[in-house]
């Protein structure tokens, strides 16, 4: 399996390598992700684990914060086994703020929940986002460049990508690591709400990699 | 409910105060396991929690008047106690992804002299721990030292490492088996007859899934006036540690920096001798390039120029970039690949010169080609 996909890269790589050598191009043929911070944060449709439909564009004039998560990973499993994820989106949701848990894993990967399992792992977690949206192709994930759990995005009431990055400054999987780091998108939300621009924009998330679906 | 009022975790367990329900406060330890559930694929972590102790607010007030001070002195002693219950319930599971263990490369210690160690780590099949920066994802292995009085450790010298692509995002890390090297400064008078050297290993695991393990490895070394022997048993390990130790960079390199890539521009002299060469450039900043993304290679007869795609977080403020070219290549068909700390300084891409392909190369084609 891996070796067809190698081979396939390979192969890929060598169509690439002959198309930039014909046209004299140096530009990696790649497609890169398109939120950007300080940019229009991409509009996105995508079900919801009781099957309805959510854009972007229906939280008009309301603060957006995706969550990527995989219930298996132990960096998420710092966040929620401590009550630390399920405490910030209890405080922000009761404030107006729109938090969305996405979960990008492929059938057969960790982390992938059937709808009836995203509900029972909110349920089991005291968890209360405002949705979980299920992206088992990686399409949300790939428009947003997700590549960890948790990794955490942060976008404005005018729908810009604000923060995008990191929960905290401590990259470990240890619960007692929470008290003393700082939350990056706490400080995003605050300065938000007070109408700052937000001083810490990006940083590198850090957890487990995003269980796409292979050869994509 | 209960409350959860005060948590410390350590690596193998966690020690919660709790005040349940009924208003009495339990001191309870609990046990994590990682365990991978082969129905479902995912990774389940199981706690064991044991009380250790349960009193009524005003026992715990009186406990408090009577024991005073000796409760820290109680607190210490169930720490490891509830790291003993947690060895002995089960196996940690970890043990089982990544084995641990300290070694010297000599059989003795001379006071005053430099002992190098290793932390070894071996990996079971298909599972990797992360170099010193892990890439899209993963964590960089941790080691604490526990010295004798008046010693110091060297950071930790890292060889270089493979990198891991998988659905476009990319890591650094170690399969099969990795040393991680330190030097170790003896002081001229020992304390004693041994000289005990510790670390506190931690690191992630992963293959499709991850977990984290940690590990408190040590020696022993008996001291010796003379400059002690090799130790036959680990000078294999060192010797082939060595070998896959960045060197510096005999030569200059720089940099430019558009919207989307940064190209690395290095003399030719880089892959000196070498026939088929292929090169990578492994950052030392997690934030710096899309760690996934093929890096392609252009090479002329005077220059070398790698264009790695910039991350979606690069800073257009750059100056400088630090990490190893990682080069691969035969000299006589023997393997002589290598790697080199690059310290490339930016410069207007005026300035950089033009490199008129020869050859033409992303990473992955040349892999395929029979690579590392």
């Amino acid at each position: 399996m891996m070796q067809k996909v190698i081979a396939g890269s390979a192969a890929l790589c060598l169509v690439i390598g002959l198309a930039s050598a014909v046209f004299g191009a140096a530009q990696l043929a790649v497609a890169a992700p398109s939120a950007r911070v300080g940019a229009p944060a991409p509009d996105f449709t995508a079900t919801d684990s009781y099957g309805k439909t959510r854009k972007l564009s229906d939280f008009a004039g309301k603060i957006v914060v995706l969550e990527w998560t995989n219930d298996g990973c132990p960096f998420v499993g710092k966040h929620y086994r401590s009550g630390n994820m399920q405490a910030l989106q209890k405080k922000y949701t009761a404030q107006g703020v729109v938090w969305l848990t996405v979960v990008s894993s492929a059938p057969g990967t960790q982390g992938y929940v059937t709808p009836e399992q995203a509900n029972g792992d909110t349920e089991t977690r005291g968890a209360t986002p405002s949705a979980v949206l299920l992206d088992p192709k990686g399409d949300l994930g790939h428009l947003y460049g997700a590549q960890a759990t948790p990794h955490m995005y942060v976008i404005g009431r005018d729908k810009t990508l604000v923060y995008m990055g990191a929960i905290d400054d401590i990259p470990s999987t240890n619960p007692a690591d929470i008290g003393r780091a700082k939350n990056y998108v706490v400080a995003a939300l605050e300065e938000l709400k007070a109408g700052k621009p937000v001083s810490t924009s990006s940083t590198k998330a850090y957890g487990c990699s995003v269980k796409y679906a292979s050869g994509d | 409910m209960d409350r959860l009022r005060w948590l410390w975790a350590h690596r193998r367990f966690t020690i919660a105060i709790i005040i349940t329900e009924l208003g009495s406060i339990s001191v309870r330890c609990i046990v994590e396991r990682a365990r991978n559930d082969a129905r479902s694929g995912r990774t389940v972590v199981f706690q064991q929690p044991a009380e250790l102790m349960s009193l009524s607010l005003a026992d715990w007030a009186n406990f408090w008047r009577r024991t005073g001070s000796a409760l820290l002195a109680i607190w210490l002693g169930y720490s490891p106690l509830c790291g003993a219950a947690g060895a002995q319930s089960e196996p940690a599971a970890t043990d089982d992804l990544v084995h641990a263990r300290l070694v010297a490369e000599t059989a003795g210690a001379q006071p005053g002299s430099t002992l190098w160690v290793a932390v070894e780590l071996t990996m079971k099949s298909g599972w990797h721990t992360y170099w010193r920066n892990p890439g899209d994802s993963g964590m960089a292995t941790r080691v604490e030292w526990m010295l004798p009085p008046g010693a110091s450790a060297s950071p930790v010298l890292w060889p270089w490492p493979e990198r891991f692509v998988a659905s476009g995002l990319g890591t650094y890390g170690y399969e099969g088996r990795v040393a991680l090297l330190a030097a170790v400064k003896l002081p001229a008078r020992p304390a004693s007859e041994r000289v005990e050297v510790g670390a506190a290993v931690s690191w992630l695991a992963c293959s499709k899934i991850c977990v984290p393990g940690s590990k408190t490895v040590g020696l022993a070394l008996p001291v010796r006036a003379a400059p002690p022997a090799l130790d036959p048993a680990t000078a294999a390990l060192f010797m082939e540690t060595r070998r896959r130790l960045p060197q510096p960079a005999p030569f200059e390199s720089s940099f430019t920096l558009d919207d989307e890539q940064i190209r690395l521009l290095l003399p030719r002299a880089a892959f000196a001798e070498l026939s088929q060469p292929r090169a990578e450039f492994y950052p030392f900043d997690s934030s710096l390039i899309a760690h996934g993304a093929p890096q392609a290679l252009r090479i002329d007869e005077r220059h070398i120029e790698l264009l790695v795609r910039r991350s979606s977080i690069t800073q257009n403020q750059l100056d400088i970039v630090n990490g190893l070219l990682v080069v691969a290549g035969n000299v006589n068909k023997a393997d002589a690949s290598r790697a080199y700390n690059v310290t490339a300084r930016r410069v207007a891409p005026a300035r950089h010169s033009t490199v008129t392909p020869l050859l033409e190369l992303s990473w992955i084609e040349a892999s395929a080609l029979g690579g590392l």
